[in-house]
C-alpha cells in the first residue's frame, strides 16, 4: 500500500519538532540541505513532483555524507552522528513506499529525540522531549488508522494517554536501573563543544568576559551555618607560571599530594554539598581551605580538586572546609617556581617592588600592607572595561592605565611580591554567591568569577591576599552587583529592581536545583543511599536487576488492570451520558429539546419528524448511545465512533431549510 | 454471567414474528394487543383481557393457543361454578373400590378462563392460586401443573350486572391486563366480509410447541438489564409510591412484572438488552390494573396511570 503524500505533512512536522533544538548546532551546509529537502518534500506533498528515482536518492545520500564530512571532518561522534540521522530522516521522505517506511522514520525519530539529552539535561528539554514523544506517538495512530476517522485532537489525546500509561514503567526504570559510577559508555568527544566557565589560564580579559553571564556555575547547600560573604572564596585553580602575558598552571604540582599538617589548626568547619553545572573541564570548586572530601577525586599539592574525566553532566559532591586555616608546605623547588618572573620586561614594576620592599623593612607582612596601601592610595580604578595594555603589560597597568579588573590586580600583586622575593601565586575561582530564599541554597554564577592571590609567609603558610579588596572593598563584602561597576555589563538579574521578577527567577532556579539534585543527580551513590534508607545495604547489581524486572512486571500489570477496568463499564457509561447530552444540546439550539422523561428512541422520532435529513446521523448516535448505556459490555468498541459522530453532528442551515 | 444466546434469541424472534403474523390473520387490526399477549406469554405471566362481550376476547385466546400448539382447555366461569369443577375431584371407582383423582380442566398448558368475574370469589381464588403456585392441592395431595402453564382470563367490565369483581390482590397475579376495543373501520369491514373466525382458527397451523416456548421463556429471562435501566424502573416505583395521585404505589412484584415484561418484549423485538422504551411499551398493560387513582383527576385529563407515569418520570 502506497503512502498518501498528504499524510507526509504531519511526518514532516514531526521531523522539524525533533530537529528544532538541533538547528542552532547544525553547520551551514547541513542547514542548507535541510531547507532544500523541505522545499522538495512540500512540492511532493502538493503533488507537483513525483518521488525521485533511486539514482537521485543515491546521489542525495552521497551529498549528505559529503557535506557532513566537509562540516565536521568525520561522520562519527555525537554531533555528526545525530546530524547524519536527521538528514537520513529527510531523505527517507523521498521513498515512502509503505507504512513500514513511515514506522521506520517514527522509530528513528524516537531515538533522535533522546539524543538531545547529550547536550542538555535541563527540565525544559525534558518537557520538550516529552511533548514531541506524544506527537510522534500520535503519528503512529495516523498510520494504523485505516479509516482516518480520528481527528488531530483525538489522536493527541490517545497518544498522550499511551505515553502517560508508560510513566510508571519509566519511574521503575529510573529508580531501579543499575547505575554505574562514571559514564556508561564513551561517546567520542567533539572538538567544537564549548562551555561557559573559567578556563585553565588567565590573561587580562579572561575573567572579565564571564562577568556578563548570569549562567549558574554551581549551587551549594550548606549543612552547617554558611560563612559570611567575605569568606566565600571558591577555589578552582592555582596559576603559578607567568610568561609576561598569561598565567598558567604548574603541571608538576598536580602529581604531588598536599601537606596535611594544616588540618590540625583551629577549626571553623563548613560542611556543604555542591551541584556543579557541567563546565567541560576536569576540576571541581571547593571552599577555602579544603579539609576533606568524598569521592574519587585527586587533591593536588596546591589544593586543587581534579577529576578523571571532563565534567559533562551535572555533578554533585560533598566537602568539608575550614575557613580559618591556611595551606602549608613549600619545597625548595616550589619556592623557586613561585618566585620566577619573565626576564627583561616590566623593569619599572621590579624597581617599584624593590623600592617598596626597602621602605617596609624585613617584615613580609609589612611589605604586603605597603603594596596594598599603594593600590589604595594611587588612583587605581576597578572597572569592567579597562584599556588595552602594551608590551610591558605590568608597567603599562601600574604606571599608565591604572584601570583594571580582578585579574589585573591579582596579577600585578603577585608580580610585585615575586619581584621582592616573596613567593606568591594567582588563584582563580568564584567569590561570593547569592542565597535563593525560595529553597535556601546558594547560587554561584559565572558573574561571580574572581581571581585572587596567595602569598607564602614562613610562619603561617600560604595566606590568601585579595588585592581587589584594596581597590574595591564592596566587591568582596557585598558581591559583584554592588561593587560600583558598570551596570550595563552586568547580568540583568543581578541589577534588576523588580522584586516580582527576582522572586520568579529564584523560583525557577530552585526548580532547576531540585531537578539537578533529584533527577539528573540520581547516580549510583544516591541510588545506594535510597536503598540504605529502606534498610537494604549492599545490594548487588544482579539483585537490583531482578527487582527491576519484577517491578516492571508489576507496574505493567497495574497499568493494564487500570486500562481494562476503565475501558469497561463506568468509563463507557460516562462517555455515553456525556456525549449524548452534547448531542441533545446541539439539537436544543435548533429548537428541539428533549423532555427528561423522553427516551432516546422517542426523541429520535421527533428529531426525524422535524429534520428528516438527519435520520441517519441522529439514528446512529441514538443506537450507539442505547447500546453503550443499556447494552452491558456491548458498545465498548463503538465509543470512539460515537464520540466522533456526536462531535461532527450539527444542524446546518440547509437542514433547517428542509425542516417540515 | 449468563447472557442470552444470540442465535437462540434470533430464532425466538423469528418464530414469534411468525406466530404474531398467524394470529393477525384471524384477529384483524389488533397487532398491538397480539404483541402484548405474546409478550405476556414469553414473560411467563398470565393475561387478563377486559372488554365488553363480542369484541373477540375468546377468539384471540383460542387463536393464540392454536398457534402455540399448546394443549388447550376452556373454562366458562358462571356463578355456580365450583372449585372442583376447575381443579378436578376424587371419584369413587366401584370396580377398584378406591378413590381415583379425575383431573380438572386446569391440567393443561393453556387455559382460557372465560368471564372470570362471573364466578364467585371462592372459585376465582381456586384458579388464581393455581396460577400463582403452578400446582394444585386436592384432598391433601399436591399435583404439579404441566409446563408451560399459561392462563388467559377474560372479564367483562366490572360495572356490568352479575359480576364479582376481582380484588386488587388477585388482579396483581396477572402480569398484564389488556383491552381489545372495537376494531377500526377497515378491520371491521374485512371481518364482516370474511369467513367465520372459528373456521379460520381451525385452519391455522401451529408455529410453536411447548418446548420451544419454554426455551423462549428462558431466553427472555436472560436478556440483559443495565444498571441504568434498573435505575429507571426504581424511579418509576418510587414515583408511584410518592405520588399523591395513587392510593398505593407499585409493589416489588409490580416492579418485577415491569422488568420481565420488558425483557420479553425486547426478545420479541430482537433486542439483546432492555431499553426504557420497552418499559414504556409495557407500562400500560402491566401497571394500570395494579394502581388505583385517588381521584378522578387523571380520568378527567383522559390519561391512564401508565401515561401519567411515562411522561412524569425522568429517564436517568
Amino acid at each position: 500500500m502506497a503512502v498518501d503524500n498528504h499524510k507526509l505533512t504531519p511526518v514532516l512536522i514531526g521531523i522539524y519538532l525533533i530537529a528544532l533544538p538541533m538547528f542552532t548546532r547544525l553547520p551551514p551546509y547541513v542547514v542548507l540541505l535541510v531547507v532544500a529537502f523541505t522545499i522538495w518534500t512540500l512540492l511532493l506533498i502538493a503533488g507537483r513532483i513525483r518521488q525521485p528515482v533511486s539514482i537521485i536518492r543515491f546521489l542525495l545520500a552521497i551529498t549528505v555524507i559529503f557535506s557532513l564530512l566537509v562540516s565536521y571532518g568525520t561522520i562519527f561522534g555525537k554531533e555528526p552522528g545525530t546530524a547524519m540521522l536527521l538528514m537520513l530522516l529527510f531523505l527517507k521522505l523521498f521513498e515512502m513506499k509503505s507504512n513500514r517506511d513511515v514506522l521506520l522514520v517514527i522509530f528513528i525519530g524516537y531515538f533522535l529525540i533522546a539524543t538531545h539529552f547529550f547536550h542538555s539535561q535541563s527540565p525544559w528539554i525534558a518537557v520538550y522531549v516529552f511533548v514531541v514523544v506524544i506527537y510522534l506517538t500520535s503519528l503512529l495512530i495516523i498510520f494504523s488508522d485505516r479509516l482516518s476517522s480520528t481527528s488531530f485532537k483525538t489522536r493527541i489525546r490517545i497518544s498522550a494517554r499511551m505515553v502517560m500509561q508508560s510513566v510508571p514503567l519509566m519511574l521503575v526504570l529510573f529508580v531501579l536501573f543499575p547505575r554505574i559510577p562514571g559514564p556508561l559508555w564513551g561517546i567520542p568527544e567533539d572538538v567544537r563543544t564549548s562551555r561557559t566557565g573559567i578556563s585553565d589560564e588567565m590573561s587580562p580579559g579572561s575573567i572579565n568576559n564571564l562577568i556578563s553571564s548570569s549562567e549558574v556555575a554551581f549551587r551549594v547547600q550548606f549543612k552547617s551555618e554558611p560563612p559570611e560573604a567575605r569568606d566565600l572564596y571558591w577555589r578552582g585553580l592555582v596559576l603559578s607560571n607567568y610568561d609576561g602575558k598569561t598565567w598558567k598552571r604548574d603541571d608538576a604540582s598536580i602529581q604531588m599530594r598536599p601537606d596535611t599538617s594544616y588540618i590540625a589548626a583551629e577549626a571553623k568547619i563548613v560542611d556543604y554539598t555542591v551541584m556543579l553545572e557541567p563546565h567541560g573541564q576536569k576540576w571541581l570548586y571547593s571552599l577555602e581551605t579544603l579539609m576533606a572530601n568524598e569521592g574519587p577525586y585527586i587533591v593536588t599539592r596546591e589544593l586543587q580538586v581534579i577529576t578523571e574525566n571532563e565534567i559533562k553532566s551535572v555533578m554533585q559532591y560533598s566537602m568539608t572546609s575550614n575557613i580559618n586555616i591556611f595551606n602549608k608546605g613549600l619545597s625548595e623547588e616550589e619556592k623557586r617556581k613561585n618566585l620566577l618572573l619573565p626576564v627583561g620586561i616590566n623593569q619599572r614594576t621590579i624597581d617599584l617592588a624593590k623600592q617598596l620592599r626597602r621602605r617596609s623593612g624585613t617584615n613580609v607582612s609589612t611589605y604586603i600592607n605597603t603594596v596594598l596601601g599603594y593600590f589604595r592610595t594611587e588612583p587605581f580604578r576597578y572597572t569592567l572595561s579597562p584599556p588595552l595594555l602594551g608590551g610591558d603589560a605590568m608597567d603599562d597597568f601600574i604606571f599608565r592605565s591604572q584601570q583594571g579588573f580582578c585579574e589585573h590586580y591579582s596579577s600585578a600583586f603577585v608580580y610585585l611580591m615575586r619581584a621582592a622575593g616573596v613567593p606568591a601565586r594567582v588563584v582563580i575561582g568564584y567569590q561570593g554567591g547569592t542565597f535563593n530564599p525560595v529553597d535556601d541554597y546558594m547560587i554561584v554564577r559565572q558573574s561571580d568569577a574572581h581571581a585572587w592571590t596567595e602569598v607564602w609567609l614562613d610562619d603561617k603558610g600560604w595566606v590568601r591576599i585579595d588585592p581587589t579588596a584594596a581597590v574595591s572593598p564592596d566587591r568582596i563584602d557585598y558581591g559583584i552587583a554592588n561593587a560600583g561597576l558598570e551596570k550595563a555589563r552586568l547580568p540583568s538579574i543581578l541589577v534588576s529592581n523588580s522584586k516580582l521578577l527576582l522572586q520568579l527567577r529564584y523560583t525557577i532556579d530552585s526548580f532547576n536545583h531540585g531537578w539537578n539534585k533529584w533527577i539528573v543527580g540520581f547516580n549510583n551513590a544516591k541510588q545506594k543511599q535510597l536503598f540504605e534508607s529502606l534498610g537494604i545495604d549492599d545490594i548487588d547489581m544482579a539483585t537490583l536487576f531482578s527487582w527491576m524486572v519484577v517491578a516492571m512486571t508489576l507496574s505493567g500489570a497495574l497499568v493494564a488492570f487500570w486500562v481494562f477496568a476503565s475501558a469497561g463499564k463506568k468509563d463507557k457509561q460516562d462517555v455515553a451520558v456525556h456525549y449524548y447530552d452534547v448531542f441533545c444540546r446541539k439539537l436544543e439550539k435548533s429548537g428541539l429539546s428533549r423532555a427528561p422523561s423522553e427516551s432516546a428512541e422517542e426523541f429520535l422520532e421527533r428529531v426525524v419528524q422535524t429534520f428528516p435529513a438527519l435520520e441517519q446521523k441522529a439514528g446512529f448516535i441514538t443506537r450507539a448511545y442505547q447500546k453503550m448505556r443499556y447494552g452491558g459490555r456491548r458498545g465498548v468498541s463503538d465509543k470512539t465512533y460515537f464520540i466522533q459522530a456526536v462531535k461532527r453532528f450539527h444542524v446546518d442551515k440547509k437542514i433547517k431549510k428542509m425542516q417540515k | 454471567m449468563n447472557t442470552a444466546d444470540p442465535n437462540l434469541a434470533r430464532a425466538s424472534m423469528v418464530l414469534l414474528k411468525q406466530a404474531a403474523d398467524s394470529i393477525a390473520q384471524v384477529i384483524l387490526g389488533k397487532d398491538e394487543q397480539i404483541r402484548l399477549a405474546l409478550t405476556c406469554l414469553v414473560a411467563q405471566g398470565h393475561l387478563l383481557i377486559e372488554d365488553t362481550p363480542g369484541v373477540g376476547k375468546t377468539t384471540l385466546a383460542h387463536t393464540i393457543a392454536q398457534v402455540m400448539g399448546l394443549d388447550f382447555q376452556r373454562i366458562q366461569f358462571t356463578s355456580d361454578l365450583l372449585p372442583a369443577d376447575i381443579l378436578g375431584a376424587a371419584i369413587y371407582n366401584r370396580e377398584q373400590a378406591s378413590f381415583e383423582f379425575h383431573q380438572g380442566p386446569i391440567f393443561a398448558n393453556f387455559i382460557l378462563a372465560d368471564e372470570v368475574n362471573r364466578a364467585t370469589p371462592k372459585t376465582q381464588s381456586a384458579l388464581l392460586e393455581a396460577m400463582e403456585e403452578k400446582q394444585v392441592t386436592v384432598e391433601g395431595e399436591t399435583r404439579a401443573l404441566p409446563q408451560p402453564f399459561f392462563v388467559i382470563a377474560t372479564q367483562n367490565p366490572v360495572h356490568q350486572l352479575g359480576t364479582y369483581p376481582l380484588p386488587e390482590s388477585q388482579l396483581d397475579r396477572f402480569l398484564m391486563r389488556i383491552h381489545l376495543g372495537y376494531p377500526d373501520k377497515k378491520a371491521e369491514r374485512d371481518l364482516l366480509q370474511g369467513e367465520d373466525r372459528r373456521n379460520l382458527i381451525a385452519g391455522i397451523k401451529p408455529v410453536l410447541d411447548g418446548s420451544k416456548l419454554l426455551m423462549m421463556q428462558k431466553q427472555a429471562a436472560k436478556i440483559h438489564v443495565a444498571d441504568a435501566l434498573l435505575d429507571y424502573v426504581q424511579a418509576v416505583l418510587e414515583f408511584t409510591r410518592a405520588s399523591p395521585m395513587f392510593e398505593f404505589g407499585l409493589s416489588p412484584r409490580g416492579g418485577l412484572a415491569l422488568l420481565n415484561a420488558a425483557r420479553a418484549l425486547a426478545l420479541i423485538e430482537g433486542q439483546a438488552y432492555v431499553l426504557p422504551d420497552h418499559i414504556k411499551a409495557v407500562m400500560a398493560s402491566v401497571v394500570n390494573h395494579r394502581l388505583e387513582a385517588t381521584s378522578d383527576e387523571l380520568g378527567d385529563q383522559g390519561k391512564t396511570a401508565a401515561a401519567y407515569i411515562c411522561e412524569s418520570v425522568p429517564i436517568p
